[in-house]
């Protein structure tokens, strides 16, 4: 049984010619029955795990780093949204999305749910981008359930 | 921490990729000082990574993600004729602490 923890987004900007030569990715985090926290990008299903939510994103985020760089590498790149994940997981995005409202600073602003309560992540893990010449990959905004609320 | 119900990348590896019939390579990852294994389609294109990088191919995968691999895997064309339920129940989960 998944307990969702939060949700997050980044950012890749390529410059080579692509389809989509800028766009966001959506992270969903989530701790499952086996105690493992797994974070997963919904653009591309791309699954990772860590024994801490701030390790999933890392790895994570190292896997996107993979992911782009194989699939430019073998002229694969522009069929890497091919493989969305299950709608399930982009229903559980928005819905939590919709509890919390942002302003134009991009900070939490108001709680919609009076249940659970968000907090903006600030670990330095979650800070982490790659820029390898071609694709910059960055991570911009995470909120995390506060299971202490 | 303990993985409880997991498989090494051994396993994975030489239990069914190998008996199935399905093509995988390993790489040096780009982004760690460590290893990574890929699912390849059958003209050898990498089609999809396979868990974290790894440092020791004895280490281990969660089921979970295991089930989630083979979700995806029985969507492509070129392994979607695989029993992947009767493969899942058939793997000898091991704990690792």
């Amino acid at each position: 049984m998944s307990k969702y923890l939060g949700i997050g987004y980044g950012s890749m900007n390529f410059d080579i010619k692509l389809k989509n030569p800028a766009f966001d990715f959506h992270i969903i985090f989530s701790k499952e029955a086996d105690g493992l926290n797994y974070a997963r990008c919904l653009e591309f299903d791309l699954l990772t795990y860590g024994k801490s939510l701030e390790e999933s994103c890392a790895n994570l985020l190292k896997e996107l780093a993979e992911f782009i760089f194989i699939n430019i590498e073998q002229n694969t790149i522009n069929n890497i949204f091919d493989f969305t994940a299950d709608k399930s997981y982009w229903s559980e995005y928005n819905s939590i999305k919709q509890k919390i409202t942002i302003d134009t600073l991009n900070k939490v602003k108001t709680y919609k749910d009076n249940i659970e309560h968000f907090v903006i992540v600030k670990d330095p893990a979650m800070k982490i981008a790659f820029d390898f010449g071609t694709v910059k990959i960055a991570m911009k905004e995470t909120w995390l359930i506060d299971t202490a609320a | 921490m303990c993985y409880i119900n997991s498989v090494s990348y051994d396993y994975l590896i030489n239990e069914i990729f190998t008996k199935y019939k399905i093509n995988y390579c390993i790489e040096k990852a780009r982004f760690a000082d460590a290893s990574k294994l890929y699912v390849c389609s059958s003209d050898k294109l990498k089609i999809r990574p396979v868990a974290n990088s790894f440092n020791d191919i004895h280490s281990p995968i969660p089921q979970i993600y295991i089930k989630d691999l083979f979700n995806k895997l029985s969507n492509y064309q070129d392994y979607k004729h695989l029993p992947f339920n009767d493969i899942f129940n058939k793997i000898n989960w091991t704990a690792y602490k």
